[in-house]
């Protein structure tokens, strides 16, 4: 393997990774404190990029290009896309808060499926593609030369990584350094004890929603951007890939989720770039679901958790 | 007005099934004889062919607009009144009358015969209307079919989903497996086909052997069955249903893998297996055998869900750790009853297989999962009857549904939503049929007065 291929790989899984890790993070984020997986999820992110296409298409129609363009597509699609997960959140979840958890993920999942043929059927399943918000030549690959090798990327896959990377970042900071974020996470160490402290938890709730739908639209429209192809089973094709990830890290945990993203990103890249030997041939790009979902077994079987997770007791 | 009602239901409550079954065997002779001329002369255009049920909805306009939508609203309640009121005289007017009138007879039959008789009687009767009525129209059969699968497939899933409150979401990936398996087998050995080449057994075999490879699709679903079930020791409730969502993608993707047979094309040619089948005895043996599946796979569970071993499938849905101290072993129940579920499951994929004909890696998906889990819920949980009642109801329900498209899986999602927040315990409410109306007065068991030599005991 050359140093370039493989940087090539590495820029590429990075890439991939960060996608996976926005949606990741949405997963791991509600399950930490409603201890509900949100099956719904993967739909929030295809919701997210078909919003992000029509406001793409009404602002290239009305001639906003580079750099507003993109900005305001992220934006408006954040804002509609967190506006769904809270409402989703107050309909069907809110309700079912003391029912057993069994109802719940039972009524997740059909919420991701309603999501998916009601925008199947409302807009059908041909798949479309973002106009182009961003300039043509960020998509082309720039050679640079380090070390006497020629190293290629886009500029795309870097805009990419590092709006990803300052999303995670912003995140950190709500959790960590503002009072609504330590309120979520007190209410995900003890959900019984942080209400009587008075802390407001139908508004933390809704708080949790409004980020993790947004960082899924976030990764549904940069995902956009990269792939042509937005369709209604996206959610179910990219979406529970994240939730591979998320499982991975240790669902409830936020480090665990971006980690959980990166490796699946290198795991997947990488078995589709080891194909490309001669001795490897059998590894062809069909196998890249298999082999996440054979990850996800083993994980599974050997720690529950993830690798941050932290397990927990049941009392007798 | 009560006092009326009350003694139609008293009426109506004391005819035999049986009687009820033989009325429907007359009415369906009198669709025979009179059916399509009747449909013709109140406008229906014929015999409607699932009591008019699947057919009303393509009453509806749904290409012009919402407008067109509208407009074509009274068309539908059109159809619908013609076909109740073709229901009423064709099939409704003759099942009672003849139950009416043989419900005495009949009554006084079960008294007389043992037990067993009286079961194989109200088997073969069923079995009998379900053929002579379902041959009328070939698309009736399907249903009927179809029907049968997705009993086998709720009942199958509720094992695990309702008596052992797991949550198992991949049934579908264990129907993959046993469709696979057992077409790929009847395939190879009963037809000529592009991938196999010249069938391996002569057509006689193909009677004798089929049931056999249902059996052999069903136990390689159930080896792949404990794939889940070992994960499901260490994990419960969400994690759970991960695996098993993980294994219905692994397979899916596995089979999409697999260029041989097929890859993501699918494979066919079960078509060709029912013809050898049918050219040895041309009975309709693929109804027979699903008719026959469905017994089974009741009995089987049933019987499982009343043993002891059975109760600790129960005691784990209700404590695990309490089980595990009141020395049920929890391992090897869980063992158990996954391996029995996914049995079933590959058994009803092999006879999917086979009644549609075609198979393909997409037709399993975590869709075809969530429509049994659909099923299992609005039956209510841990009901047999529930389970046997959604399952019918739901497939008509698509059935009939089949021209809004799409729409149609909305509304069953919507439905599963809605089921969850407003009436989580399903249609029986974890209660069997018999907990409302008895066997004895089904006239399916002499009641104790009848039996001889029985003497209640003293309390």
């Amino acid at each position: 393997m050359t140093l370039a291929f493989f940087f090539q790989q590495l820029l590429n899984a990075v890439q991939l990774g960060s996608i996976y890790a926005l949606i990741a993070l949405g997963y791991t984020l509600v399950y930490g404190v409603l201890l509900l997986i949100n099956f719904a999820h993967g739909d929030i992110f295809m919701v997210g990029a078909f919003v992000g296409y029509f406001v793409a298409t009404f602002l290239v129609g009305q001639g906003v290009g580079w750099p507003w363009g993109f900005i305001l597509t992220l934006l408006f699609s954040m804002i509609f896309t967190a506006m769904l997960g809270v409402g989703i959140e107050r309909v069907a979840y809110r309700p079912l808060r003391t029912a057993p958890r069994l109802s719940v993920v039972v009524t997740a999942l059909g919420v991701g499926l309603l999501l998916e043929h009601v925008s199947l059927g409302a807009l059908g399943a041909s798949r479309r593609n973002l106009p182009p918000l961003l300039p043509e030549t960020w998509k082309q690959p720039v050679e640079i030369s380090i070390l006497g090798e020629n190293l290629s990327f886009t500029w795309l896959k870097v805009l990419i990584i590092v709006i990803s990377i300052l999303l995670m970042i912003i995140l950190q900071v709500i959790v960590r350094r503002t009072k609504a974020g330590m309120a979520m996470r007190a209410i995900s160490y003890d959900k019984f004890a942080v209400p009587l402290m008075g802390v407001p938890i139908d508004r933390i709730i809704s708080l949790t929603f409004i980020l993790g739908s947004s960082l899924a639209a976030a990764a549904g429209v940069m995902y956009a951007t990269q792939y042509p192809v937005i369709e209604p089973y996206m959610g179910l094709l990219v979406g529970w890939q994240a939730f591979i990830a998320a499982v991975v890290g240790g669902i409830g945990d936020i480090r665990g989720a971006m980690v959980g993203g990166f490796i699946l990103g290198f795991v997947q890249i990488f078995v589709v770039a080891l194909g490309q030997f001669p001795a490897l041939s059998f590894l062809s790009s069909t196998y890249r679901d298999l082999v996440a979902y054979a990850l996800l077994l083993i994980i599974l079987v050997v720690r529950p958790t993830g690798i941050f997770g932290v397990a927990r007791r049941q009392k007798v | 007005m009560a006092q009326l009602l009350r003694r139609i239901k008293e009426l109506l409550g004391h005819i035999p099934l049986l009687a009820y079954l033989l009325g429907f065997l007359a009415a369906t002779s009198v669709e025979i004889a009179a059916g399509r001329m009747f449909g013709l002369l109140i406008g229906l255009g014929g015999a409607p062919a699932f009591f008019g049920v699947t057919a009303s909805f393509s009453r509806l306009n749904l290409d012009s607009g919402l407008v067109g939508f509208l407009l074509s609203i009274p068309s539908l309640l059109h159809y619908v009144v013609l076909a109740l009121v073709y229901d009423v005289v064709i099939y409704g007017l003759p099942t009672l009358i003849v139950a009416g009138v043989l419900a005495k007879p009949i009554r006084w039959l079960v008294s007389a015969l043992p037990e067993w008789l009286t079961g194989l009687i109200h088997t073969v009767t069923l079995f009998l209307s379900l053929w002579i009525w379902g041959s009328l129209v070939g698309y009736r059969l399907l249903v009927v079919m179809y029907i049968g699968v997705n009993i086998i497939m709720t009942t199958s899933l509720n094992l695990i989903n309702g008596y052992m409150g797991e949550f198992s979401c991949g049934h579908a990936g264990f129907m993959a497996v046993g469709a696979y398996v057992s077409s790929l087998l009847t395939v190879w050995l009963f037809t000529q086909d592009d991938v196999f080449g010249a069938p391996a057994l002569s057509a006689g075999w193909s009677i004798i052997l089929f049931p056999l490879i249902l059996i052999v699709g069903g136990i390689a679903a159930a080896i792949i069955g404990l794939l889940v079930a070992f994960p499901s020791f260490k994990t419960r409730g969400d994690y759970l249903a991960i695996v098993t969502i993980s294994v219905n993608f692994i397979i899916k993707s596995a089979i999409e893998n697999i260029e041989f047979i097929g890859g993501p094309r699918g494979f066919m040619g079960m078509k060709g297996v029912l013809k050898t089948m049918a050219s040895v005895i041309n009975i309709p043996w693929l109804l027979i055998w699903t008719f026959i599946g469905v017994l089974i796979t009741l009995a089987v569970i049933y019987n499982f869900v009343s043993s002891t071993k059975g109760k600790g499938v129960v005691a784990i849905r209700e404590d695990e750790i309490a089980a595990e101290l009141m020395s049920v072993n929890t391992r090897h129940t869980k063992v158990l009853a996954f391996t029995i579920s996914s049995f079933f499951a590959g058994v009803a994929g092999g006879l999917f297989g086979h009644v549609v004909g075609y198979i393909n890696p997409s037709t399993f998906t975590i869709f075809k999962s969530t429509e049994s889990l659909v099923m299992v819920y609005l039956g209510g949980m841990g009901s047999l009857t529930g389970s046997v009642l959604s399952a019918s109801i739901l497939t008509v329900a698509m059935e009939a549904l089949r021209p809004l498209e799409v729409w149609k899986k909305v509304l069953i999602w919507l439905m599963l939503i809605l089921l969850m927040m407003f009436r989580r315990e399903g249609i029986m409410g974890g209660k069997e049929i018999t907990d409302f109306i008895s066997l004895e007065r089904l006239g399916l068991r002499r009641s104790a007065k009848e039996v001889k030599g029985y003497a209640p005991a003293a309390d």
